[in-house]
This record gives C-alpha cells, structure tokens and sequence, in this order.
C-alpha cells in the first residue's frame, strides 16, 4: 500500500502540503468570516479588528460587534475542534497500529460527549464550561484506556474497530436518552451529540476549551517520534528503549483531552480524525511529526470548511456539521477501504 | 568497557510448562557464543530473557548487575541490541528510517547529528544493505529484512547483541559475512550470543556453544567439545558423524541416513 516516496521529494512535499494547508485555512477562515446573514466585506473585517484590537479609535458598529462576538469565536472553534480531531485521528491510529482507529470510530468521543453532559448536570444553572470540558475529557480519557485494555486481548484490527464502534454506540444511546428525557434548554440537542454543530461558539467556551486541545496537540508532537518506533511492534520499540506501556498510556491521555475539548466545543464531528490522517500519510509518508503536525492543519481546514458550508448553503436553516464532513468523508474513507483491500489481496 | 551476562540457575514456567530450567551461564564481552539445539528446546525464550522480555519464574539474569527483568527499557536500549528471526517486523518506514532507530537510544546524548547518520550510514554498508537505503521494508525479501534488523543493531552499538537465528533467511556468502560481523563485534569487546540452527555455521565462528535440550543445558563449552556424534545423535534424534572441516580448525557436522 505504501508506494516509495524519495528523501527529496517527500521535502518538498512537506513544505508543500504546509504552505498549502495553512494558505486554505487562512483563506477559509477570512472567507468564513465575511460570509453569512449580515453581509460584510473585507473592509468590514479590518475595521473589526481595528476596533476591537485597540488600533481604530471609531465607534462600534454593527457589524463590528458580529464579526468579533459571533463569526470570529466561530472560525476559530471551528479551526480549533478540527485541529484537536486531526492530531488524536493521527495518534490514535499510530498507538493502536490501525488506520481506522479514529476518535469516532473506536468510541471516545461519544465517550467524551456523555461526560461533558455529565459536567452540565452537575453545574448549577449557568453551567462551568471548564467542568464540562474536563469531565469530556475524563470520559474521552476512559474510552482511550478502555480501547488500550481490548487492544491487547484482541490481536484482529476489525474485532478492535467493532468493539469501540459498540462502545460508541452504547455510550450514544445514554447519552441519548438523558439529554431527551432531561429535556432543558441547558443541554445542547441530541443533534449536536451526534453530528456536532459550532453555533454555540462563544468566547467563553472557545477560551475553556482551548487549553484542553493545545495542550494535547503539544504533548503529541513531543511523542511523535517514539510513536514511529512503536510502528515496528511494541517488542521492537521496547528493545529501541521506548518504555511502551508508560508511553501509550501517556499518548492515549493526551488523546481523550484533545477529544475531550474538541467534543466540549464542537459536540461529536465524524470522519475528520478519520480521513485527514489517511490523505496526509499517502502525501507525507509515515513518520508522525509531519503527520501529526499537517494533521492539525488539515483537521482545522476541514472543519472550517465545512462549518462555512453549514450555516450558508440552506441558510436561514443550519446544516449540522457533522453532516457536512461525513457527507465528503464516508467515500474518501470507503475508496480507501476497497483500495487497501485490493493491493493486500 | 567490559560486559559481563550472568545466568544464575534462571528458569522460565509458561502455561503450566516449564521451557527452561536451571540454567546457569556466564558470557564476557570478546565472546561469540552460539546457543544449538532441536526445535523447543528453549533457545528463544533464552535469548527473550536475556534481553528482558520475558521476566524469568526462577533465578536472574543480569548485564552489568543490572537486573535485566526489572531495569528501565531506556538503560537496557544502551546495554543490549536484539535481532528477531523476522529481522525486522512489516512497517511503512524506509530502511534508512529504520537502520536510524537504532540511535533512538542516545536521542539524548551529547552526540553530534552528523556522527549519529555516520553510523547508520557504516551499519547500512557493512550489512549490504546501502542500496536499499531508500526502499520501504514492506518491499524486501525476509534476508533483505534480516540484514536491516542486523543494521539496526549495529547501528545501536550496545556492548551486548542477542541475535535469534541472524542467518535462517540468507544466502550462503551472507550468512558468512554476518558471521563475520558478529565476530568482529566481539573482537572489539562485545559480548555476542546468537542461537543458530546451522550447527556447521555455529562451529565454524563461535568461541564456545550453548546445546539446548527440553529447557536444559545438555553441554556448553569449545565446539569440538559440544558437537560429538553420541551427544548430536541423541539430542536431534538423528544419526550424525563430525569430522575434523578439511580447511577450518573447527569440526564440520554431517548427517547420516537412518540405521
């Protein structure tokens, strides 16, 4: 499945894929941005910022206050949830040495998202973002474990993948049944628990979650390296001086933070953790910094996009994102599926 | 920098069987020793022990006094190397990637990046495997793999190498220069152990054998020593004669029809 890729070029297609992922994102967000009910243009844009940043001294206008206050907060969740559901996409499928293994897929964050209601309930009206975003990321932090203990009593990839699918689905159904039975206006729809939707992007929640989705995208670049080594078996990675079960434990916590901030802000997105990781690694090769690095990217570009599409295409009416990225992303995943099928047999 | 491996009386119970018993061995660095022995007789799980993958039931094995059951991976990536009999396992890395693992270990050294892919690039060569430097390990045949993973373990360049049947997928000139290798690893102070299946291969390069039978120490010592007719005969189940190798100065090993 792996073709050969040279030491020169896989140079320049590094530089190429960053320079061009972070050139869409930029662009995606700008254009994010200007687009929406309030029509603005990009001099609106500048103004905002001018005004809000301290180097405009004009009075605020309208679409000043919706630029900085609803579609700023919003590109950036957007960038922020796709890059959290890049790098742990990444990760997972590293540690658990499977290219399906994906934040959806094998159960966190479903996981994730049972626990930040969790957080909702347990807060008194008004809610604490921070102790929605840490018990999601508790919850996203038990799957990851959990799915670490099944991967080592089963050896077979798909048995892997269907016991965290029926660990996400038993965790959905909960999930499910709280939020219809409760029935508040404090808990987001049963919706954004499966297909995920940002119109809830406030500062507020942007700044709780941040903290949860950096930390956990630094830590996984820090372990990108031993993460290649683990992709010689976990003996081998042993023997190289990678103390293996400290380390994957390690890895996996970082994963259900990030998942865990990523669900907090922007519910339960499918197939972005899934799909950008699989493109990137044909682009890039198998070595993780890049990977993990142009995942986030590429994570961030793919939610950004989506999400524009979202609340645009059917506008007044709102298209769940999640929608949006499984609507691209289930084929890319299924030509991958029938591609590895065909060069492996 | 001398090494010392210590066996004492270590024994191995898995799944109700016992794969090793009282087994008791000293290897100094300058050594190349050969573990022999008929199929399950514990030669692996011999090596699995000294390299620590496998936490013996009874008894310890130490490199240096260092408890190889109970030390750190990172310490016990600078002690000893390992060389499985797959050479190394199916991965998407390119063989230069993975010959460069071997330095994984003194990531944190005060080694220059330059000396760190000159060593690589000397470990690649001496195993001829420089051509296939930039060629993914998924597209090389098993001896090709067998001679990365060999590689990589120079490339980790640790005062001890445990080698489980290094030569099973070589051709015959290959299977003599990694013999040669090893030799030379041990002349400059390593302390080598290999298990092997080619009994003439182990007599012609091995300082001294281990023989191996149902989890027991039959024999150690010189090859002469080890390889006789009665004790092969007896231990593999099959009629053998040794003779004196017309060139070598080592006893060549022949099988016999059946009486």
């Amino acid at each position: 499945m792996t073709e050969r890729i040279e030491v020169g070029k896989l140079r320049t297609r590094r530089s190429l894929g960053l320079a061009g992922l972070l050139v869409a994102l930029v662009g995606l967000m700008v254009s994010g941005m200007l687009m929406g009910s309030v029509s603005v243009g990009v001099r609106d844009l500048m103004h905002a910022f001018g005004v809000h940043l301290g180097f405009l001294d004009e009075p605020e206008r309208l679409t000043d206050s919706v630029l900085w206050a609803i579609r700023l907060p919003r590109v950036l969740a957007g960038a922020l949830v796709g890059a959290g559901l890049g790098v742990t996409g990444a990760a997972l499928q590293g540690t658990f040495r499977n290219h399906m293994a994906d934040p959806h897929l094998v159960g966190l964050a479903p996981t994730a998202g049972l626990g930040a209601v969790a957080g909702i309930a347990l807060t008194p009206a008004g809610g604490s973002p921070i102790l929605m975003m840490f018990l999601a990321a508790v919850g996203g932090v038990a799957a990851a474990l959990l799915m670490r203990r099944i991967a080592q009593q089963v050896l077979e990839s798909t048995q892997f993948l269907l016991v965290g699918l029926a660990l996400g689905l038993g965790m959905l159904a909960w999930l499910g049944a709280i939020v219809l039975a409760w029935d508040s206006p404090r808990v987001p729809t049963f919706t954004f628990w499966v297909f995920g939707g940002l119109s809830g992007s406030t500062w507020t929640m942007l700044t709780a979650a941040a903290p949860f989705i950096i930390a956990a995208a630094v830590v996984l670049l820090v372990l990108a390296r031993p993460l290649d080594l683990l992709a010689l078996g976990e003996t081998e990675a042993r023997h190289l001086g990678v103390d293996v079960d400290r380390f994957v434990r390690v890895v996996l916590i970082a994963c259900g933070v990030g998942i865990g901030g990523a669900v907090g802000l922007g519910g339960v997105i499918g197939f972005v953790g899934l799909v950008v990781p699989l493109i990137l690694r044909r682009w890039l090769g198998p070595g993780h910094r890049w990977l993990i690095g142009l995942s986030a990217v590429g994570g961030a570009t793919m939610v950004v996009a989506a999400d524009t599409l979202a609340r645009t295409v059917a506008a007044p009416v709102e298209i769940p994102v999640g929608l949006l990225t499984a609507i691209v992303g289930a084929p890319v995943f299924l030509w991958f599926l029938t591609r590895a099928g065909r060069s492996a047999a | 920098m001398s090494v010392t491996i210590r066996m004492e009386s270590v024994g191995y119970r898995a799944g109700g069987r016992t794969l090793l018993s009282d087994v008791t061995l000293i290897v100094a660095g300058g050594e190349l020793l050969g573990i022999v022995g008929p199929n399950g007789a514990g030669k692996t799980t011999l090596l699995r022990i000294v390299a620590g993958d496998l936490h013996p039931t009874s008894g310890r094995t130490t490199i240096n006094e260092r408890d190889t059951a109970s030390t750190k991976a990172q310490e016990l990536s600078q002690l000893r190397a390992f060389l499985g009999p797959q050479g190394v396992s199916d991965n998407p890395f390119t063989v230069r990637d993975v010959v460069a693992m071997g330095r994984h270990p003194y990531r944190r050294a005060q080694i220059d990046l330059k000396d760190h892919d000159l060593i690589v690039e000397l470990a690649m060569e001496r195993t001829d495997v420089a051509h296939l430097a930039g060629r993914p390990i998924s597209s090389l045949s098993t001896g090709e793999r067998q001679r990365v993973g060999l590689a990589r373990v120079l490339a980790q360049d640790t005062p001890v190498m445990l080698l489980d049947e290094p030569t099973s997928a070589l051709d015959i000139g290959h299977q003599e220069s990694v013999m040669r290798i090893m030799r030379a690893a041990a002349d400059q102070g390593s302390a080598v152990v290999a298990v092997l299946h080619d009994l003439n291969l182990a007599a012609a390069h091995a300082d001294r054998l281990v023989l191996l039978d149902r989890g027991r120490v039959q024999v150690a010592g010189a090859p002469s020593d080890v390889l006789t007719d009665d004790i092969l005969t007896v231990v593999y189940r099959q009629p053998m004669r040794v003779i004196p190798h017309p060139e070598r100065d080592c006893p060549l090993v022949l099988t016999l029809d059946e009486k």
